[in-house]
């Protein structure tokens, strides 16, 4: 049959870029203007973007360089006196690389012909020296992803939100430009801030050599261009769901997007969109079924209770022309997330489990002023000032919520307390709080016994957190020649702590429960920086220097140490040899501490551990040297070889330190050093006849002195028997996200409009596309503990958990009816439901209990209560009565029920990796 | 032709759409929790509990689709509480148990009995909160609450108390509702014999008191003339009660304003009539057996011991009585359903009327358990 299968080059997909240091939010658009007919350069032509706003003059040899111009497809419109004028659509220009536009003009009798507008090759671009991966809004609706973070995932060195082996909140977000980071607790929280992907024009991952504009982050940026509205209006409406597959595969998922974007008056333009998605099971379990038929896991297996979620992320902008030169956007984001989160004590009594709402708000206006063509001296000039608000909240709801329309609840998650810890009142929050009561051993599990379930009430867990800034960042660029550009900026912002902690709320104040954690300050946070970036033929240079300051100003503690300043380096060298471009860079990037660790009572880790952990006013700088050497090559037209060797050195990272001589009293303290290197190579092959493939390769070694930032890292130690002081020499252990062998290959094909065989005047294949994601990758680390204690059996994270792989699917048929475009799709996760291993027990190293642990907690639990169960009772069993006497009573009928109740407890519900998920939507594009 | 396809093909996908958003999702799983649906065994009467605990002052929903009881609490911390427990009119699982779970109670003793519940959802019952290990005079009150909400409650009043007859009122029994607004309950006067670690409880009645609620208080008035009574209940007809007096073997209708008696039933010579409760066209009483009416000097006044006796259900209609007798068991505290068609009562062990102290006595000996007959 007379069609095809074109196979589209994932590589526009998700590509390695090399990014322009300076410009992660923006890029370039150069070239030369030359007489067609002579090939002389034409000197004075005028190079603009369509709306004439922007532009600028060739020199003497013909040059010409727009700046800062964001990532997005453009219209060109050159002209030159005694010339004809040019034209140009769909001039693309992606955050971080330079476009090249070549034009020749034809003098002005002469009839127009060809016109050569060209791309620079990103591969082999000298200048471009960071190492970026960048992913755009089209492919967030052709690669089976949902999320800005599932497609960051895709990169190379990623580990969930792990970047090159780093700690979580090593990395810092970039929303057009402007810095964003929940500087109170990334490391343990999320940013509360998720951008609609219909809102992107594209988003990446900074891996390496990232600009001196940029700081708060020693691992990468992430970085996020949001696009302009057009110029007609236009949109994209979508809903999906799993609603259709039934038993197994039904997760109770519902999203809808819904986009759109246009002109209004005066040349204002805007957009909004709308991304919605709630899911009855948010965290859902590829955990083996139980064996037992009592079990109600038995029969369904797939879906946990208590443990929905929705999410809404709001978002809108403005695009205003000001003046000849100037824009103003408006740009707000709001988003809300909502969970209640599965507790195995309550899987029986649901409605006291735990849940959490943390809500982001960022509102930002950015003016830029680009100077005209033909200005004296060129100029463009963002001045940046947001507001960002983040609000998280975890403890006992007031109302269990009703769902509406799938796990929709439309309402506010109140949670028991919440006022008064907003209020931050400490005092109050002494005795009980109101609402909350003592749990008990439920009665409600299928085995009866009070043992391990919990119900009747709530775990008493009050935890709030707010955090907010306000950043005033103003940056310069200045030509330096047309193969170069000079950067200055620098930004102020202020932001506001407050922090609010209770444990067993159900219980006053005394000797058993701690007092109410409160803490209220705000710290200051200043950076300035200069970087030049010039380009002498094949070679290419940048050079910075990034001055980053903070003070907590923290009436916290008498011990405050003040205000800390860095002043980081940053280089890199670049040439093109052969087709092959050559980078070396080298810097260092400082980030400051959570200021989580800065207060007393760091959230979880004292629920978690039951000991006290003491904040530290005087935390400092964590830093990290980086260097890298990367060689990105184009072997054959349309083929892409890029790889790099990377070693990265951190330094002062967080950790706990003993306190004193008491073995349960600790304090953080910037303690912590380790390495990480590795190797990445990715090749790509092109769209070329309808085919694209891109497979990346990660190798990779991260070790640090302490695995995480709540491990105790003890100096020193005492021998047991000789009592004597010793100092072990420097040893550093694998690092929590320390992946050592990540492979993600990803294909993606489509069948051509025409192509494919004709049935009742409808090819059904035509246009049909297909994208296919493996992932292979070597297990993460963990630690090994001896039964029953906390004695760690070798090294610290010295174990290894199995290699995990999974294949992801998305197939899509667009139907175009009218003047509207539609489509539906089906999107497939871990499709084959490989039962991944991603978590185990730290005794046995296997995600099972092992029996003699059943046996023993089984025992223990009987011991505790043996006493009988009469018949009345909401426990008694009549199957477990085997002398039907109206009593389970003694050893004989009781130990079975509380072996099963241990059994159906330790279930290795979350040692596996998320299970197949399926979902089918359809999309209609205006 | 092109177009129109394009059309239909839109419309399709449109429909497909909203099919896909009518379908309903799966739901997680929900735990069965499996409830025995009658008594463990046949007969009549039946054993309905089976705990180690005493289980007292049943009373009915005013649907009669369960009733209402006290019973001590086994597990958790060994406080001692007592929680009011609902279980269905057939018997078997209990459905629903109301504990003081509040904070700052895991260190007393709290103690939920006689509960009675309104046509309208109204729960009065006795809440009584002492130092664990305290075996003595607890903190007493009546409380008002409601099914649905029954903690916290409304103290109505405290007890002990001083009443308008111008005795003390010491404790508060068989409290039950005339309507939604209007209670009554007997005023008890409260001994403890025994050791001084294993003191026992005793308790003789004083007089009938009426109450009317209104808002969150209640005005109490005694019943005249109705001294030395020894139960109470709704009556049959307005503006009385049932009631029965010390040492005497009839069962009364007293009017609520003037006090006055009009005779129901006369036991006769079966004995002591007590514990009357009237439903459904019949009356249920306890008589007889280990109870003794006697002047007492260390009381300075007439008390009813008592420590149970035969059930006696008498068809007002046709005077047919039914009377239920176990050698090695008493009786006590008989509630019948609103409708008359089945009634719970406690059972205990047969015990003599002591008027010495018995030093083990408590813990032994008043461990109770509800039956539940069912009549034709």
């Amino acid at each position: 049959m007379a069609y095809h299968l074109r196979l589209i080059l994932a590589g526009a997909v998700l590509t390695l870029l090399p990014a322009s240091v300076a410009a992660q939010a923006a890029g370039a658009i150069s070239g030369h203007v030359t007489d067609a007919t002579t090939g002389a350069p034409i000197v004075g032509a005028a190079v603009l973007l369509e709306d004439g706003r922007r532009g600028a003059i060739t020199d003497s040899a013909g040059g010409y360089r727009i700046r800062e111009v964001r990532a997005g497809t453009y219209v060109l419109l050159t002209r030159a006196l005694g010339f004809g004028p040019v034209r140009r659509d769909g001039v693309a220009v992606q955050a971080g690389s330079t476009t090249i536009a070549d034009f020749r003009l034809q003098p002005r009798a002469v009839q127009l012909e060809e016109l050569v507008v060209e791309s620079a090759d990103p591969v082999l671009d000298p200048l471009a020296t960071a190492s970026e991966q960048v992913i755009t809004a089209d492919d967030f609706r052709r690669l089976p992803v949902s999320s800005l973070e599932e497609a960051l995932a895709l990169s190379a060195g990623t580990v969930g939100e792990s970047y090159r082996g780093g700690r979580l909140g090593q990395e810092s977000f970039i929303f057009d430009g402007l810095g964003v980071k929940n500087q109170l607790d990334a490391s343990t929280g999320a940013l509360g801030l998720a951008i609609p992907p219909d809102m992107l024009t594209e988003a990446s991952l900074v891996t390496n050599g990232f600009s001196a504009r940029y700081g708060q982050a020693v691992s990468g940026l992430i970085n996020v261009v949001t696009k302009d509205g057009g110029d007609s209006w236009s949109g994209r409406l979508a809903y999906e769901t799993d609603r259709p597959f039934g038993d197994g595969w039904d997760y109770g998922l519902d999203r809808a997007v819904f986009e759109a974007d246009g002109p209004i008056a005066g040349g204002v333009r805007a957009v909004a969109a709308l991304d919605v998605s709630a899911r009855l099971d948010a965290d859902p379990v590829n955990a083996p079924a139980p064996l037992n038929e009592l079990d109600p896991r038995f029969a369904q297996p797939w879906m946990l209770p208590h443990n929905s979620g929705e999410q809404y992320n709001f978002a809108g902008k403005l695009t205003i022309p000001f003046g000849r030169n100037q824009t103003l956007r408006l740009f707000g984001l709001r988003s809300i997330d909502q969970r209640l989160l599965y507790d195995p004590a309550f899987k029986y009594d649901s409605e006291f489990g735990p849940a959490r709402r943390t809500a982001g708000t960022l509102a930002s206006a950015h003016l830029q002023h680009a100077s005209g063509p033909g200005a004296g001296l060129p100029l463009v000039a963002d001045l940046r000032v947001a507001l960002f608000h983040r609000d998280f909240v975890r403890g006992t709801l007031t109302e269990q919520p009703d769902f509406g329309f799938g796990a929709f609840t439309g309402s506010r998650f109140e949670v028991v307390g919440e006022d008064l810890a907003r209020a931050q009142d400490a005092e109050a929050a002494a005795a009980p709080l109101a609402g909350l009561t003592v749990p008990g051993l439920t009665a409600r599990s299928p085995w009866g016994v009070p043992a391990f379930f919990l119900g009747g009430g709530s775990r008493g867990e009050l935890s709030w957190n707010r955090f907010r800034e306000l950043r005033t960042q103003l940056d310069l660029t200045f030509p330096a020649g047309t193969g170069g550009d000079l950067y200055v900026g620098g930004e102020v912002v202020s932001q506001d702590v407050r922090t609010f902690q209770r444990a067993l709320g159900y219980l006053p104040v005394g000797d058993s429960v701690p007092a109410a954690a409160a803490s209220n300050f705000s710290p200051l946070a200043m950076a300035g920086y200069v970087e030049g970036q010039f380009r002498l033929a094949e070679l290419g240079f940048t050079a910075g220097l990034r001055m980053d300051r903070f003070d907590a100003r923290a009436d916290i503690a008498d011990e405050n140490a003040g205000a800390r300043t860095r002043i980081n380096p940053r280089f890199a060298a670049s040439t093109m040899l052969s087709a092959a471009t050559f980078v070396a860079s080298i810097g260092r990037f400082s980030q400051p501490p959570d200021y989580q660790y800065l207060v007393d009572a760091a959230f979880d880790d004292t629920l978690r551990t039951g000991r006290f952990r003491r904040g530290n006013p005087s935390l400092g700088f964590e830093d990290s040297w980086q260097y890298e050497f990367s060689v990105r090559a184009r072997p054959r037209p349309g083929i892409a070889l890029r790889t790099g060797v990377y070693l990265k050195r951190l330094q002062g990272l967080v950790a706990t330190v003993p306190l004193g001589a008491n073995p349960d009293s600790s304090i953080f303290g910037n303690a912590d050093f380790g390495t990480v290197k590795g190797f990445e190579v990715q090749l790509e092959r092109e769209m070329r006849d309808g085919w694209g493939v891109r497979a990346s390769y990660t190798l990779q070694q991260a070790t640090a002195s302490s695995s995480n930032a709540f491990l105790l890292r003890r100096a020193i130690r005492i021998d047991t028997l000789t009592h004597d002081t010793i100092i072990p020499p420097r040893i550093e252990f694998p690092l929590d996200y320390d992946r050592r062998h990540g492979l993600v290959v990803i294909l993606q094909g489509q069948v051509a409009d025409s192509a494919g065989p004709e049935v009742a005047g409808i090819r059904p294949f035509a246009g049909f596309e297909a994208a296919l994601i493996t992932r292979v990758a070597s297990g993460l680390p963990f630690t090994r503990r001896a039964p029953g204690s906390d004695t760690l059996i070798g090294d610290v994270n010295g174990a290894r958990l199995p290699a995990t792989h999974t294949f992801d699917l998305l197939l899509r048929r667009p139907i175009s009816f009218g003047r509207v475009d539609a489509g539906i799709y089906l999107d497939a996760r871990n499709l084959l439901g490989r039962r991944n291993v991603v978590s185990v027990r730290r005794d046995s190293g296997t995600p099972e209990t092992p029996e003699d642990i059943i046996d023993a907690m089984a025992e223990s639990a009987y011991a505790a209560n043996s006493q009988a169960i009469p018949y009345e009772s909401p426990r008694y069993r009549r199957w477990a009565d085997t002398n039907q006497d109206g009593y389970v009573a003694g050893e004989e009928e009781l130990m079975p029920l509380y072996e099963m109740a241990a059994r159906d407890f330790t279930q290795p519900l979350f040692a596996y990796g998320e299970p197949r998920l399926v979902r089918v939507g359809m999309e209609i594009r205006f | 032709m092109a177009h129109d396809c394009s059309v239909r093909r839109g419309a399709t996908a449109i429909a497909w759409l909203v099919m896909l958003a009518a379908c309903d999702h799966g739901a997680p799983f929900a735990p069965e929790v499996p409830a025995e649906p009658g008594p463990f065994g046949p007969g009549v009467p039946a054993r309905l509990t089976f705990n180690s605990a005493d289980d007292r002052t049943a009373s009915w929903l005013p649907d009669g689709s369960a009733f209402i009881y006290s019973s001590e609490e086994l597990e958790g911390p060994s406080d001692h509480d007592r929680c009011l427990l609902v279980m269905p009119s057939s018997g078997g699982t209990v459905s629903r148990s109301i504990c003081e779970r509040r904070p700052g109670h895991q260190d007393s003793t709290d103690v939920f009995q006689s509960p009675v519940v309104s046509p309208g959802g109204r729960l009065l019952y006795l809440r009584a909160v002492s130092r664990i290990g305290n075996q003595k005079s607890p903190r007493m009150e009546l409380a008002l609450a409601t099914l649905d909400a029954p903690v916290p409650a409304t103290a109505l009043t405290p007890v002990p108390y001083f009443a308008s007859s111008g005795k003390t009122h010491l404790l508060v029994a068989s409290p039950a509702w005339l309507d939604d607004e209007h209670f009554v309950y007997l005023a008890q006067y409260l001994w403890y014999q025994g050791s001084t670690f294993f003191p026992d409880t005793f308790a003789t009645g004083l007089e009938i008191v009426h109450g009317s609620v209104d808002g969150d208080a209640a005005t109490l008035s005694v019943v005249p003339s109705t001294e030395e009574a020894s139960s109470v209940a709704a009556g049959d007809q307005p503006g009385t009660v049932i009631a029965t007096f010390g040492g005497d073997s009839k069962v009364y209708r007293v009017d609520l304003v003037t006090g006055a008696r009009t005779e129901l039933w006369d036991f006769g010579a079966a004995g002591i009539a007590r514990d009357a409760q009237i439903a459904g066209g019949k009356l249920a009483a306890i008589v007889g057996r280990s109870v003794l009416y006697q002047f007492e000097d260390a009381h300075q006044q007439f008390v009813q011991r008592d420590e149970g006796g035969n059930l006696h259900v008498v068809e007002l209609s046709s005077g047919e009585t039914e009377v239920f007798s176990l050698d090695e068991t008493l009786f006590r505290r008989p509630a019948l359903a609103p409708d008359g068609s089945r009634l719970v009562v406690e059972a205990s062990p047969f015990a003599p009327v002591h008027v010495g102290p018995v030093s083990d006595y408590n813990a032994l000996n008043h461990r109770g358990d509800l039956w539940l007959i069912t009549f034709d």
